[in-house]
């Protein structure tokens, strides 16, 4: 239910919350970085893949700000198109997952009865699998045994693509479980029955009347997951299962890093620095956007939060994506 | 009650025989079967002997059949040769589960000491700086990524201070208790590090959640003092959904912490699977998956088991949502 006004309502207080400010400006320069690689791989007249073997481990200069690494490649400009990689996994993937998530908790809390059953059984089974043990065996295998060859795209897109696919899968449980629960509740609600009575289809009363006032916990839910899921990416990647090289990410970047703490420590920063900014900037985020967004708060009532909010701002329960699996 | 926990057993046996078929499709579809490895391995094999091994292993029947080969074999409790190690995979299993829990026990408990006070602490105070602070810490350590916290761990104590080693179980001479205490340091740090953000977030909302009980507020319109009320009366309360969390951990107890133990080269399960996949060991990464698909599940139903034992209001196989 929020409206023009209602919007405005909830950025004035989103703004009352530095945590989450500034980590929508650090998202937001982080974005514009690593968007604007090409430009300054252009600027420095070098590129992510061009190997310099003369120059291995050259310390920061103007040609390279932030140095090469072991094949003498510029590292800043790899950290820029490492980020691309991994915030587009994680956005994409995140916006997967809250897709069908929406829509199997949309069709489970519609339908009802047997149909509703079995898919959230299925969700509690997907919810109970080891995550990344299972990520682990779904990113070895080779597409080409089910018949599903390359499709003539970029190396670089079909491994996002791959990892958008593998995470998505896993990872729409909360919101199903959330969209399922608010079209129940929104079900027994007058104004439904009343679009029933005038003969609205389930898929017009979920599109128009529900999805609508649902939209605010499914984007919180939604951006806590990005974190993770960037967490999850970086993990895999560093494993050697995820991005592979020649394309660079910030997971597979650290693969070799521990070779590399002798001669070349910074390597072994930077990168995982900045996995760690993007996660806590979402993380922050999420955490203000449910703060500002939340509708008891805005009424004033001074109590606490109730269980399934608190489940909704849970880091394990609450986001599709739980850390506890990237241990 | 009964009729529940049968109805959730007899789930859970689906659940894994689906899961088997799955698991094992799918590392079925994984680049380069045994036999290539052999030919890899020799390559004076010709590949009519390539073809003779395959019909030798049956490798040459499709999927369902080697499946079903696979099944009847279970069943009579034989899970196969490791194909790295050349030991029976349940042996192997065994002797990594009992390492894994070397690490996970003690880094539970550790995590659990420190988020109870932590979690205690930020929900008596709301909104003050201690919370805040409090909530930052969680954030940080949940957004770490922990193969890079594992990594600066070994820069610092291991490259630069010199002061522990930097992965394994033992000294390959082989060592005593202190020199394993020695090495679990790094591994259970990270370990607490990537949960006591969680448990606290968890300590916390639980604690929160009862404080604005009613019964809360009879016990201090009654003159209890504050602590009494924080620590007996609503902590004792908050415990339930904690204990509930605890349990679904359960699983990944078993399943070790696959990160981890990698960056500390600590033979446990997690190092287990990561190696039998990477190395196409397909007996031991079938084994393993299973084993902690299981232990998952068993961890969820004793999540459920627990819940209904400490909150009497609520009752098993009962109808809802």
């Amino acid at each position: 239910m929020t409206g023009a006004g209602g919007g405005r309502w909830w950025f004035g207080r989103l703004r009352r919350r530095p945590g989450a400010v500034a980590a929508l400006f650090v998202l937001v320069a982080l974005c514009a970085a690593s968007a604007g690689a090409s430009l300054v791989a252009e600027w420095l007249g070098t590129d992510a893949a061009t190997v310099d073997l003369f120059n291995r481990f050259a310390a920061p200069s103007p040609a390279h700000p932030l140095g090469t690494d072991a094949l003498g490649r510029d590292v800043l400009v790899r950290l820029l198109m490492g980020g691309q990689v991994s915030l587009a996994v994680g956005l994409i993937a995140a916006l997967a997952a809250a897709v069908i998530g929406t829509v199997i908790g949309g069709v489970a809390g519609s339908v009802g009865g047997r149909l509703d059953a079995i898919l959230m059984r299925l969700t509690d089974v997907v919810i109970a699998l080891p995550l990344l043990p299972l990520l682990i065996v779904l990113s070895a295998i080779d597409p080409a045994v089910f018949g599903i060859e390359s499709l003539g795209v970029p190396p670089s897109v079909a491994a996002v693509g791959r990892l958008v696919v593998v995470i998505a899968l896993v990872g729409w449980t909360t919101v199903a479980r959330l969209v399922r629960a608010a079209t129940l509740a929104a079900r027994a609600q007058l104004y439904v029955l009343a679009a029933e009575a005038l003969g609205a289809t389930p898929v017009r009363i979920f599109a128009v009347h529900i999805l609508p006032n649902i939209a605010v916990p499914i984007v919180v839910a939604t951006t806590l997951t990005v974190g993770n899921i960037i967490l999850l990416e970086s993990v895999l990647s560093f494993l050697g299962l995820g991005i592979r090289p020649p394309v660079p990410s910030w997971g597979n970047m650290l693969t070799n890093a521990q070779q590399l703490i002798w001669t070349a420590p910074a390597l072994a920063i930077y990168p995982g620095f900045l996995i760690f900014v993007t996660v806590i900037a979402f993380n922050l985020l999420g955490d203000g956007l449910q703060d500002a967004l939340d509708p008891r708060r805005r009424l004033g009532i001074k109590r606490a939060r109730t269980t399934k909010a608190a489940a909704a701002s849970h880091p394990v329960r609450g986001s599709t994506v739980s850390t506890r699996d990237t241990q | 009650m009964g009729r529940y926990l049968t109805l959730r057993l007899l789930q859970a046996m689906i659940v894994l025989a689906v899961m088997s078929g799955l698991v094992f499709v799918l590392i079925g579809a994984m680049p380069g079967d045994p036999v290539d490895l052999m030919i890899s391995a020799s390559p004076e094999l010709s590949s009519a002997d390539a073809a003779r091994l395959r019909a030798l292993h049956g490798l040459d029947q499709p999927m369902w059949a080697r499946y079903w080969n696979w099944l009847g074999a279970v069943v009579s409790g034989e899970f196969g040769q490791s194909r790295l190690y050349h030991l029976p995979a349940t042996e192997i299993l065994g002797s990594r589960l009992a390492n894994s829990l070397l690490l996970m026990v003690p880094a539970l408990v550790l995590s659990l000491a420190l988020a109870l006070p932590l979690g205690v602490t930020a929900a008596e105070r709301p909104g003050s700086w201690l919370d805040g602070a409090v909530n930052l810490g969680c954030f940080a350590c949940l957004s770490i990524p922990p193969f890079w916290f594992a990594l600066l761990l070994i820069m610092l104590f291991s490259v630069t201070l010199g002061w522990l080693p930097a992965g394994g179980i033992a000294p390959p001479a082989g060592g005593g208790i202190a020199d394993t205490l020695v090495r679990m340091v790094m591994p259970v740090t990270t370990l607490v590090v990537a949960s006591v953000g969680s448990h606290t977030r968890y300590v916390r909302a639980a604690v929160r959640e009862v404080l604005s009980a009613d019964f809360i507020r009879t016990a201090r319109a009654k003159g209890a003092s504050e602590t009494r009320v924080v620590w007996r009366h609503a902590l004792r309360n908050a415990l339930v959904p904690v204990v509930t969390i605890l349990a679904l951990d359960l699983g990944m107890l078993v399943s070790g912490a696959l990160v981890t133990e990698t960056m500390f080269a600590w033979p446990g399960v997690g190092m287990l699977i990561t190696q039998a996949v990477l190395g196409n060991d397909f007996n031991i990464a079938l084994l393993a998956l299973l084993v902690v698909t299981a232990m998952t599940l068993a961890g969820s139903l004793a999540a459920d088991l627990a819940y209904a034992a400490l909150d009497p209001r609520i009752a098993l196989g009962a109808r809802s949502s």
